[in-house]
């Protein structure tokens, strides 16, 4: 065989059994896609997603099944851990219950760190980079609950639900927080009151000291406190507040005031419509702009003044 | 581009002029300009494919083989500048034609990277636009910087290339201003390159090694809390946060705050390094100028590499930006930084220094694989002997880069765990862990390959037989470590196979996964190839000579090794002896493991003197054994176990135990081979090398070398970029194309051994073109450049 063709032989046989190393080591570590779970609020969703996209048993053990050391191991591991994660959780921190303590944990980890373990190794789980979703992280809850030998009943799930809630929706998925704010143009909130006016807002929510032309409105349609009064909104609340309010009625939905009188429907939606189609871009901002105004100095009638 | 885990790098290196490349590269740059005017104006499809293949993969392949030709051509001026000061200084030829041929090789291989780095850009722009719209948008001033330095790159290539035989004269032009300007000269680039070091390639000045810039892990603990807990947590995060300008506070504040931290295009200090850097070349062209035309050539050299090493460092901002984004707005993840703040980026260092090892150790193993190539296909004994001795100097500069490396692959690893505790995971512990089992193998090849061939060319050298008895030990204890490093913690079994073994772990070999055997056994392994290195050198040498009669200006070097040895020891002992455990979140209690290994350091550090105290009563071989003993016992025996106490008990500790471990080896290796030069200084010599006449297996070692550390850069290349997952800038850009998935370790290595042919091939192929333009020097079985 020439020289230069045994030099090539070597080499791709070199490169060949490399190859080959690869294939087999894919096949003794049993690695697969990661399932698609979106959606689906399940333990063993929860436990597909603490392997795969949650990455949380790349720190956390539970008992014997695994290997990190990182973090809190989940399971028993005297004589550290005594107890599992959803028994011995209740114990941490006096004002929250066990499931409470869990939901902390995961959104927020900084607050309260297992002695002797680092602060800040954990992230948020709803933040970049890992960026799971509420259902996801409602489903590992699930799944640390049933480890810890806890029934996984429909009042359990709820309970999760609900210790979530203070958290739902913050930046989610990661897209809301990865995505950069929106900037709007500066409004006219002269403007805005004719939108207000022109739009029959004043129909359901008060301003005080502000007057509207009624048009066509008899004096019972215009009887108020349908919606929250709205006398000196701008000095409480955001802009990103305001525009939420208007587009998304729904987003926050006040507390009924009385048993009389309510904001919301049977069905809990709010009665407010949204008025995606009715307002145009110009119209919003204005209208924001007003609301903004409202309690502050350029209130229309004191900067008159 | 993937992004997440097709390996980016996107350097734009399509504007290298050269002859056969010139007229192609002019049409790129043509075509390159609406690429680029597109990028700005993202319009259309997100992600396209390559006329129906995967955009990733194409970029992963285009990248990857841009890559290791630009490692080769970083890498191997490098070692053609230290080879041919070597020559001037030795006055051997030998060195000065070994030189000149590597150079021939570069400048063949220069025109081919610069055609890959265009298709790679062409690739990124047209597969990704948006990505690249962002990456454009904020790193588009390096862009030019990038240009800039290519032009001085080409120039100064072609300068040294041909200008070689008309500056081979040695002979000194003004003896009065070299003598003037020599030692301010050679002391003056000291300080630069110490400094350039420094700047570039560790902590750098303006920015904190910890965190220097508001990234999405900032943001993450900001603003993860429900309303009434955001100021806790941004409080939170500003004191973690161990710089001023790094706190982040809360809001505008926050942009204000990261405004402030601009530094227009860079830190001032840097400023005033190029200043010093431009002083030190006029003195330096002066009296290079003074001492004659060979040692202007040979500062055309060390341009060369400046040149090189600059692009190096500006590519490398775009590839760790992407993965440690830097100077964003914490709300709103926009970019609002300088471009320094991008460059600057927590990964950037510690890749810069990685990959600067690596090239060296590439450049080195290439070019021993070349040399090995031709003495194989070599009709004469002078072409055998020019080669082998060519293939000796490849595989010693490989070793060299080799023997730092794994320190700086700790280093970046640190950091990048440092940096996102997420991919540190990922990578040391999840998706990634596998590849790990790969690396080890592979470079469990390039470190038992390149003793081998050293243990095998003892058999050209005379006087080799006294230490062969030393070589069993050697190779068991290097396979003894491999067997370690490739054992994993976790065992993918099947119940029935737990059932058998009592549980998921094996009672004994578990505790050989984990990173306190891993780190022990890869410093043992450095230790033993340190050793093959020290027998090497000594083979042909008679027996030591009295140091006290014979080192000469040895007396005041080895002081000064141990001075600088104590001073690394002393200075890291101090800090963790002083170390508070609450800075680790460890209870009190724990101080004593901080205390115990900073004791042992102290003990090593007695032994340094011991050594250097036995090595002026000529004693130094006895001195040296002492040392590597004790370097063994401490750094892989005691700090071994220790380590085991320390991840269980201490684990926040186990990074600054690896450093101990690591901070031992270097400072043996320094001492030792100080004393060693000077010890051996003068020393008989049994019988002249006999080049050539050694066997084949070497020289296919040499081929198995070449080869493995190939794959190696691709694995790691697959490793680093991978690790930012489904994100092309992680945390900012997320990767939404349908190919948003990684890799698995099969479709990896299948890709890599694609790779590696082709990038084989193409290099077989580009020096065998650059071989027809000139006659063979040994054709009449002349040996003029060979050494005898």
């Amino acid at each position: 065989m020439p020289k230069a063709a045994r030099i090539i032989l070597f080499g791709l046989t070199y490169v060949v059994a490399y190859m080959l190393l690869g294939v087999y080591l894919f096949r003794l570590s049993g690695a697969s896609v990661p399932t698609d779970i979106s959606g689906e609020i399940s333990v063993a969703a929860g436990e597909t997603v603490f392997n795969g996209l949650g990455k949380c048993s790349t720190c956390h053990s539970i008992g014997d099944e695994g290997s990190a050391v990182r973090c809190p191991n989940f399971g028993v591991d005297a004589p550290r851990f005594t107890a599992p994660i959803g028994l011995r959780a209740a114990s941490r921190k006096p004002e929250l219950s066990a499931i409470e303590y869990i939901v902390e944990s995961i959104y927020n980890p900084n607050a309260y760190v297992v002695e002797g373990f680092p602060k800040n190794v954990m992230k948020p789980i709803n933040r970049p980079p890992i960026a799971l979703d509420d259902d996801a992280i409602t489903s590992v809850i699930l799944y640390l609950l049933e480890k810890s030998g806890i029934d996984v009943t429909d009042s359990v799930i709820k309970e999760v639900v609900t210790a979530q809630h203070p958290f739902r929706g913050k930046d989610a998925a990661g897209e809301a927080g990865a995505a950069p704010a929106i900037t709007f143009p500066e409004g006219d909130h002269e403007e805005g009151f004719y939108v207000f006016e022109s739009m029959k807002c004043f129909q359901c929510h008060l301003i005080e000291g502000a007057e509207f032309d009624p048009g066509e409105l008899t004096p019972e349609d215009l009887q108020g406190g349908v919606g929250p009064e709205l006398t000196g909104i701008g000095a409480i609340q955001t802009y990103e507040y305001l525009y939420e309010s208007v587009v998304n009625p729904n987003a926050v939905v006040l507390p009924d005031p009385s048993p009389d009188k309510k904001y919301s429907a049977e069905d809990g939606i709010s009665k407010m419509p949204d008025f995606l189609d009715t307002l145009t871009a110009r119209e919003l901002v204005d209208l924001a702009a007003y609301l903004k105004s409202l309690g502050t100095d350029l209130e229309p009638g004191e900067d008159d003044e | 581009m993937n992004t997440g885990n097709s390996h980016i790098r996107h350097r734009c290196e399509s504007l290298r002029p050269h002859r056969p490349g010139i007229w192609v590269l002019a049409a790129m740059a043509l075509l390159l300009l609406p690429a680029l005017a597109f990028a700005e104006n993202t319009i259309g499809a997100e992600y396209r494919t390559f006329f129906g293949l995967n955009p990733r993969t194409t970029v992963w392949v285009i990248g990857e083989i841009h890559l290791l030709f630009a490692a080769f051509v970083l890498g191997v001026p490098i070692f053609a500048v230290v080879v041919e000061f070597v020559g001037l200084r030795t006055g051997e030829q030998k060195y000065d034609h070994l030189a000149h041929e590597c150079t021939a090789l570069l400048s063949a291989a220069f025109s081919t990277t610069a055609a890959l780095g265009g298709l790679l850009a062409f690739a990124v722009f047209g597969l990704y636009p948006s990505v690249m719209g962002h990456l454009t948008g904020v790193m588009h001033k390096s862009f030019y910087i990038y240009g800039l330095l290519f032009f001085g790159e080409a120039f100064t290539l072609y300068l040294y290339y041909y200008s070689w035989h008309r500056m081979a004269s040695t002979e000194t032009r003004h003896a009065g201003i070299r003598k003037l300007l020599g030692t301010p000269a050679t002391i003056l680039g000291i300080v630069i390159v110490a400094l350039f070091l420094y700047l570039f390639f560790f902590n750098g000045v303006g920015s904190h090694p910890k965190r220097i810039e508001v990234t999405n892990q900032d943001v993450a603990m900001t603003s993860a809390a429900p309303v009434d807990g955001a100021d806790a947590a941004a409080a939170e995060a500003a004191e973690t946060a161990e710089t001023a300008e790094a706190a982040p506070p809360a809001g505008d504040e926050t942009a204000e705050a990261v405004k402030e931290y601009r530094y227009g295009p860079v830190h001032p200090i840097y400023w005033w390094f190029g200043i010093g850097f431009v002083v030190f070349v006029i003195v330096y062209v002066l009296f290079a100028w003074a001492a004659g035309p060979k040692t202007m050539h040979i500062f055309l050299g060390v341009m060369l590499n400046f040149f090189g090493l600059a692009l190096l460092l500006v590519a490398n901002s775009w590839a760790t930006y992407m993965m440690s984004p830097s100077g964003l707005h914490p709300d709103t993840m926009a970019f609002i930084g300088s471009t320094w703040d991008a460059v600057s980026n927590y990964l950037w260092r510690p890749l810069n220094l990685h990959r600067l090892l690596g090239n060296i150790a590439f450049g080195g193993f290439v070019v021993g694989a070349y040399a090995a190539v031709k003495f194989l296909t070599a009709k004469n004994d002078a072409a055998r002997a020019h080669y082998d001795w060519m293939g000796y100097i490849g595989n010693f500069i490989g070793i060299c880069g080799m023997i730092p490396l794994p320190f700086a692959g700790y280093y970046l690893g640190r950091e990048v765990y440092s940096n996102s505790p997420i991919m540190g995971n990922d990578m040391m512990g999840g998706f990634f862990s596998w590849t790990f089992v790969l690396q080890a193998v592979l470079i469990g090849a390039l470190f038992i390959g390149a003793n081998y061939y050293l243990w095998a060319g003892m058999d050209r050298i005379p006087g080799s037989a006294r230490y062969r008895p030393y070589i069993k030990y050697i190779m068991a204890a290097l396979l003894l470590s491999f067997m370690v490093w490739v054992t994993p913690h976790n065992l993918p079994l099947t119940p029935s196979e737990q059932g058998i073994m009592g549980g998921q772990y094996h009672p004994v070999l578990k505790y050989l996964g984990l990173m306190p055997a891993k780190n022990a056994v890869v410093n043992f392994i450095l230790l033993s190839t340190f050793f093959s290195f020290m027998l090497y050198r000594r083979a042909n040498k008679s027996d030591a000579k009295p140091f006290s009669e014979n080192a000469g200006i040895g007396k005041i070097v080895v002081p000064v090794a141990l001075c600088v040895t104590l001073f690394l020891t002393g200075a890291y002992a101090w800090s963790i002896w002083q170390l508070d455990p609450a800075d680790l979140s460890l209870a009190p209690d724990r101080r004593v493991y901080f205390r115990f290994h900073a004791g042992m350091l102290a003990v090593h550090m007695v032994l340094q003197i011991l050594t250097v105290v036995l090595t002026f009563t000529n004693k130094g071989k006895a001195g040296q054994a002492i040392l590597i003993g004790a370097t063994a016992i401490i750094a892989t025996g005691i700090f071994g176990v220790s380590g085991f106490f320390v991840l269980e008990k201490a684990n926040a500790f186990l990074r600054n135990l690896a450093v101990c471990q690591v901070l031992l080896v270097l400072c043996c290796m320094i001492l030792t081979q100080t004393i060693d030069i000077f010890i051996f200084k003068g020393a008989k010599i049994v019988g002249q090398i006999r080049w050539g006449k050694v066997g084949i297996r070497p020289q296919y070692a040499l081929i198995s070398l070449c080869i493995s550390v190939v794959m190696l850069m691709g694995l790691m290349g697959y490793v680093r970029s991978g690790l930012r997952q489904n994100w092309h800038v992680f945390g900012v850009l997320k990767d939404t194309s349908p190919q948003a998935m990684s890799p698995v370790i099969q479709e990896m290595t299948i890709t890599v051994g694609f790779i590696t042919i082709v990038f084989l091939g193409l290099v077989a192929f580009v020096f065998w073109l650059r071989s027809l333009g000139e006659p063979d020097p040994f054709a009449d079985n002349n040996d003029p450049p060979n050494p005898t």
